[in-house]
């Protein structure tokens, strides 16, 4: 049972940052909803208006260009993602991680954009892209923005964008075209369920780059690591980079425990 | 003539479940607000802001109730809506009807409550210290236990938790109420006992129960969570269609039904157990802390269950048990599958398993050694007759190849240092018959109509356990017509009266035996008009598959013809049935008697392989061998078998049950309780029923099913155990269900050394 | 606001309130009840339908996010009164207890399927985990999936006899 609420759908990028402009912080976009509707539901979210993005006929889908990279738009399900040919092909890791998030139906309306924005510390899909250097753009109707995934978190639920902005699309770099990585979740069970940790590792031509979940009151990146490093330095890394807290899920040293288990696997494991 | 059977009308997405049934245009939808706090006590109820809502809004209080402010069945302990003091968080405080659903919990959640918060108690062994019980405790005794003790040559002790488990069926609770004819009422509740919820109504309402009508349509789910836990929302929709004079709808959203509703209790048990040099158990005392929760329910009941279950499949010469059951500030703990014996049978599983390791016994030999065989008398005095604990237990032994899996296992373990297998068999003798006497009695009323067609309607209701399905078949073989021809109907007080719940596994032995003993009178009569028609002795004649035999040789008549004719010469062709298990007494005094009608044996191996970096868990195959007498649908019993067992497991290692230290319901919705999913079941299930015997347990010799195979559930958490040994290298002893995974990583922890760089590589 | 959508082949016209899901509106709007709320959270997938050839939570999504769809819910799945191969094997199997979480379930069978024609047990519990059973153990649901892709032999035990003739 939801609250009410005023409905929009723009049909064009501009109406869609009119309405941004116009309403700020008493609206809420709407792509795949799975997060959204919840929180309405239990009372988190109580937004005067929902903007439908789903119809605005000038935003980005999902594309590949070999100059730019993979280019993800705000309406791509974690779904399409993972079945564009390109991610198949040049960025494994973002399959892994998409392929951790939720259950499948959940997987068809969830967004990559939107899993981001909702800004969780248990993001899945943030720890990939976190690894793969990707850039947030962010626009308005006062024009675009580019932020590093690195800077895009501020806070539990928080992020850099400003009540009239919308995350427009992410870029993956070319430059982490055919990285090699792998991504280690832990659950209470095998399907779906929410990450109690979660940890992404990249390799590419000898830099090894971490994307740590549910550690931290954001999902954090370690970076400074190197092929030829011993695996002790990327856990010193990760351990001073995340404060991990004790929750329902489980406690504090549980995921700090966790974390060394999953990076010392990886490490091993993507080769 | 056929009638849709209702699981075809399930598979199509036709069944009406309360909240699917068509809406009446005056419908008025209800809602509560629930308590925020464990205890407190209400200052004031000021209304206004929900009643400014809409002009259509009404506030349901406590004073509105026309009669008694109580529904509590054992004891007068739980206000249907608090005067005063408030006993749980989560407890409905007032209830508010509105036209749509939107509304009506918009108008509950503005209702200004005011006030006042009181320390709650939400440890079991607290509220005994301070006398707080909702019932006398309670010993069961045989023997000499202190003198086994002092001429024991092995003693083991140690403390047993075990965690609460939400019902989560699907649907949740909820209730459909009339007003009619001025004085009387109409409900549909999603109830598993129609005369429970009729009863509380009239009390509430201040009728005769006459005025009360309660119909149970099938329901999605129920598991004991809807066998007293169905009243309050039942009752409070009968309520507001009192004060109204509206219809009014109840259904709760999940998290309300999280909430507000009680669930498995959790105990906290301390034993002592001893044994003699060659591992023959000759003592065991256990004092059992039940988490009542805040009011009596059917806790006592459950209780009872759990010290008739304290010595498991194993005699036990000389033992002293002891049930408190302790008032907290918890949702009231309730029925669900099992109710107590669950809770029971883990301690004297963890009881063998603590005596095993001082010993330096095998376990799986201890236990052997120490099962039920015939002619043992249990605790509470009782003969046993056809013991099939041994039989079992060798048979799973056998299935399994247990010795070679053992050694197996052990060479897996020697070579696998992160990972590690462990495989534990437990064997299981579960009494059947509801513990409290009086309610061991079912009732029918069979209809045979003059086209032939029969309805069956009982006081069972069906759940998902095909109950129906099972009382379709007993009627049909008991008339000797086909299946076909049987329609079983909802439950109703119209039809059945002085129902029990369908409850404690009995559903089909009681309502299936009424409904036999109406077919069976119905049958007589028509042989005997057969008889005169054909001027032969009655007890020549037989009916078979619808037709009518003399002898063995086919007479040309069929039973349409038979019930046709006999309809025509004015033959009753409608009886009531009712059932009463013979046998039974118990004489609470001595605490000896014979509760049960017969015990249902079986055993279990479930084997896990443990990550032992992430404490993480697959159970890997379980291979189950069950009694279920001569079962009248193989295929059903499958089902509950399956079912139960991934409700057992699910107790064991996954569902863990929350609060807050403030006692704030921290498991209310399945994002914070997590129930099996299809990756939780062992890939290898493999189930076998032992041979029939043909003993005449219950209703054609078949035995009750849906209970005691969530026993077996309980392997799953000594096969984890034996994991962590095999890790640890020790015998460590931990018994705190649910074992889930940062609790097992806390157990490989222990081992004094740090799991640490050397480990992880 | 006004939507029009396609339900079961049936085109539909209603207006309905901004803040109305997918679901109450199958349910309350135009009847089908087959779509269950079990949660509301996206959790239990007791409300499964299909959306444009996709599964989807149906408590999870409005109902104007639905305009000018085409939807598939359980009442859909037998054609003129006959069973679906799923609801057959459904049938045969013993995959109905209690009946809650059959209509998400078969829905999330059917888009499995029609992805994968012929999937795994793997696979096949991939397909299913967004929809919890309380009642089964699972293990007939997974038979009747592999059936109902025609991966069940003849073998003894393998098929279990007998037809569910009453509730």
């Amino acid at each position: 049972m939801l609250h009410e609420f005023e409905y929009a759908r723009p049909a064009t990028r501009a109406e869609l940052h009119e309405l941004l402009a116009r309403h700020g912080k008493a609206a809420k976009i709407l792509a795949g909803g799975t997060d959204l509707l919840v929180n309405i539901r239990c009372g988190v979210s109580k937004p005067a208006i929902v903007i439908d993005i789903k119809k605005v006929r000038d935003l980005p889908v999902i594309a590949w260009n070999p100059k730019v990279g993979l280019v993800i738009g705000p309406g791509a399900t974690i779904n399409e993602v993972l079945a564009h040919p390109a991610v198949h092909d040049h960025f494994p890791l973002l399959s892994e991680c998409g392929h951790d998030l939720a259950s499948y139906q959940v997987r068809n309306r969830a967004t990559v954009i939107g899993n981001v924005v909702n800004a969780s510390p248990c993001s899945d899909m943030a720890p990939a892209l976190l690894c793969l250097g990707a850039i947030a753009i962010v626009s308005s109707k006062r024009g675009e923005r580019e932020v590093p995934f690195s800077e895009f978190f501020t806070g539990v639920k928080k992020t850099v964008l400003l009540d009239d902005e919308i995350l427009e699309r992410i870029v993956v770099p070319t430059a982490s075209a055919g990285a090699r990585g792998s991504y280690h979740k832990l659950k209470r069970i095998n399907g779906h369920d929410l990450g109690i940790v979660g940890v992404a590792l990249m390799k590419k031509e000898g830099v090894v780059a971490l994307g740590i979940s549910s550690a931290a009151p954001t999902p954090v990146l370690v970076e400074g690591i190197r092929e030829t490093d011993a695996v002790e330095k990327a856990v010193a890394a990760a351990r001073s980079a995340t404060s991990p807290i004790s929750d329902l899920r489980c406690s504090k040293e549980y995921r700090e425990f966790m974390i060394e288990v999953f990076i010392r696997r990886l490490w091993a494991e993507v080769k | 003539m056929k009638g849709v059977p209702e699981a075809l009308r399930n598979l199509r997405g036709e069944t009406a479940y309360i909240d699917d049934l068509p809406e009446p245009r005056d419908l008025l939808h209800a809602a509560v607000q629930l308590s925020e706090g464990a205890r407190g006590k209400i200052l004031s109820i000021d209304p206004s802001r929900a009643l400014a809502l809409d002009p259509a809004v009404r506030v349901v209080t406590a004073h509105d109730v026309p009669g008694e402010n109580q529904i509590g069945s054992a004891v007068p302990d739980e206000p249907l809506l608090p005067e005063g003091e408030w006993e749980y968080w989560g407890q409905p405080l007032v209830l508010c009807l509105a036209p749509t659903r939107q509304l009506a919990r918009e108008a509950a959640r503005l209702v200004t409550i005011v006030s006042e918060t009181l320390r709650p108690v939400l440890d079991p062994r607290e509220a005994a210290g301070q006398d707080a019980f909702v019932m006398p405790s309670r010993t069961q005794s045989m023997g000499n236990p202190g003198a086994a003790f002092a001429a024991a040559a092995f003693t083991a002790e140690g403390r047993v938790e075990s965690g609460g488990q939400e019902h989560l069926y699907l649907e949740t609770q909820g209730a459909y109420a009339e007003r009619r004819d001025g004085d009387r009422v109409f409900v549909i509740s999603s109830t598993q006992g129609t005369t429970i919820v009729q009863r509380a109504i009239a009390r509430v309402l201040g009728l005769p129960q006459s005025g009360v009508e309660v119909e149970a349509r099938r329901l999605g789910g129920g598991f004991g969570g809807k066998e007293d836990q169905a009243t309050p929302w039942a009752c409070l929709a009968a309520l507001g269609a009192w004060v109204s004079g509206k219809p009014v709808k109840l259904y709760l959203d999940r998290a309300t039904d999280m909430r507000a509703t009680g669930k498995r209790h959790p105990y906290s048990t301390d034993f002592r157990i001893a044994a003699d040099k060659d591992g023959r158990i000759t003592a065991f005392e256990a004092d059992y802390y039940q988490n009542s929760g805040s009011s009596c329910d059917l806790s006592p009941a459950i209780m009872s269950r759990t010290l008739f279950h304290a010595a498991g499949a194993y005699r036990i010469p000389n033992l002293r048990v002891t049930g408190r059951m302790c008032r907290t500030n918890l949702p009231s703990f309730t029925a669900f599958r099992g109710f107590g014996a669950p809770q029971g049978y883990f301690v004297i599983e963890a009881a063998l398993d603590a005596i095993s390791n001082r010993m330096g016994f095998d376990p799986v030999e201890l236990r052997r050694r120490n099962l039920l065989s015939e002619g043992d008398v249990t605790h509470y005095g009782m003969p046993l007759k056809e013991v099939r604990a041994i039989e079992a237990f060798d048979r799973v032994l056998e299935k399994t190849g247990w010795k070679a899996l053992r050694a197996d296992i052990e060479a897996f373990n020697a070579s696998h240092p992160l990972e590690k297998r462990g495989a534990a068999i437990i064997p299981n003798c579960f009494g059947v018959s509801f513990t409290k006497l009086p309610m061991n009695r079912g009732g029918a009323l069979v209809h045979v109509h003059a086209d032939g067609s029969v309805l069956v309607s009982t006081g069972a209701v069906e759940m998902g356990q095909q109950v129906s399905r099972k009382i379709a078949r007993i009627a049909a073989k008991s008339l000797g017509v086909p299946l076909e021809l049987i329609r079983v109907e909802r439950t109703s007080s119209l039809t059945v009266a002085n129902t029990v719940p369908t409850a404690a596994s009995t559903g089909c032995d009681i309502n299936g035996a009424a409904a036999r003993v109406a077919c069976l009178e119905i049958r007589d009569r028509l042989l005997a008009h057969a008889a005169t028609l054909r001027a032969s002795g009655p007890g020549l004649l037989s009916l078979e598959e619808g037709r009518l035999l003399e002898g063995s040789a086919d007479t040309s008549m069929t039973w349409k013809q038979l019930v046709t004719s006999a309809d025509e010469s004015r033959v009753d062709l409608s009886a009531h049935g009712y059932w009463s298990t013979p046998g039974l007494f118990y004489d609470m005094k001595t605490e000896r008697g014979s509760p049960f009608a017969y015990h249902v044996y079986g055993a279990a191996l479930v084997e896990v392989r443990l990550d032992c970096l992430c404490g993480r868990v697959k159970v890997e195959r379980a291979t189950i061998v069950h009694d279920a007498g001569t079962s009248i649908d193989p295929v059903v019993d499958l089902c509950q078998v399956e079912g139960a067992f991934a409700q057992g497991l699910g107790w064991a290692l996954l569902e863990e049950l929350r609060f807050g230290a403030d006692g704030r319901p921290m498991s209310d919705n399945l994002s914070t309780y997590k129930v099996p999913d299809v990756h939780f079941l062992p890939a290898r299930l493999d189930i076998e029923f032992l041979s029939e015997t043909g003993s005449p347990a219950s209703v054609l010799n078949s035995k009750a099913i849906g209970e005691p195979p969530l026993i077996y559930g309980i392997a799953g958490y000594f096969a984890l155990l034996e994991a962590i040994r095999a890790a640890r290298g020790d015998r460590i002893e931990s018994w705190d269900l649910p074992l889930v995974p940062e609790k097992v990583l806390g157990l490989l922890a222990g081992t004094g050394r740090v799991l640490g760089q050397k480990d992880l590589q | 606001m006004r939507i029009t959508l396609k339900v079961n082949g049936g085109t539909y016209t209603r207006e309905v309130e901004g803040h109305r899901t997918l679901l109450r509106f199958l349910r309350e709007d135009l009847g089908f009840t087959g779509t269950k709320e079990g949660c509301g959270a996206g959790e239990c997938g007791a409300c499964t339908v299909i959306m444009d050839g996709k599964t989807v939570n149906s408590c999870m999504v409005l109902a104007l996010e639905a305009d000018g769809a085409n939807v598939e819910t359980i009442e859909g799945e037998a054609s003129a009164g006959k069973l679906s191969v799923i609801q057959e094997a459904f049938d045969r199997h013993h995959a109905v207890q209690c009946g809650y979480c059959t209509g998400g379930m078969i829905m999330s069978v059917r888009d499995l399927l029609h992805r994968n024609p012929k999937p795994s047990v793997e696979e096949i519990k991939e397909g299913i985990e967004g929809n919890f059973c309380r009642c089964t153990g699972y293990q007939q649901i997974i038979e009747a999936v592999l059936d109902a892709s025609g991966q069940l032999g003849e073998g003894p035990g393998q098929v279990r006899e007998g037809r569910l003739e009453h509730a």
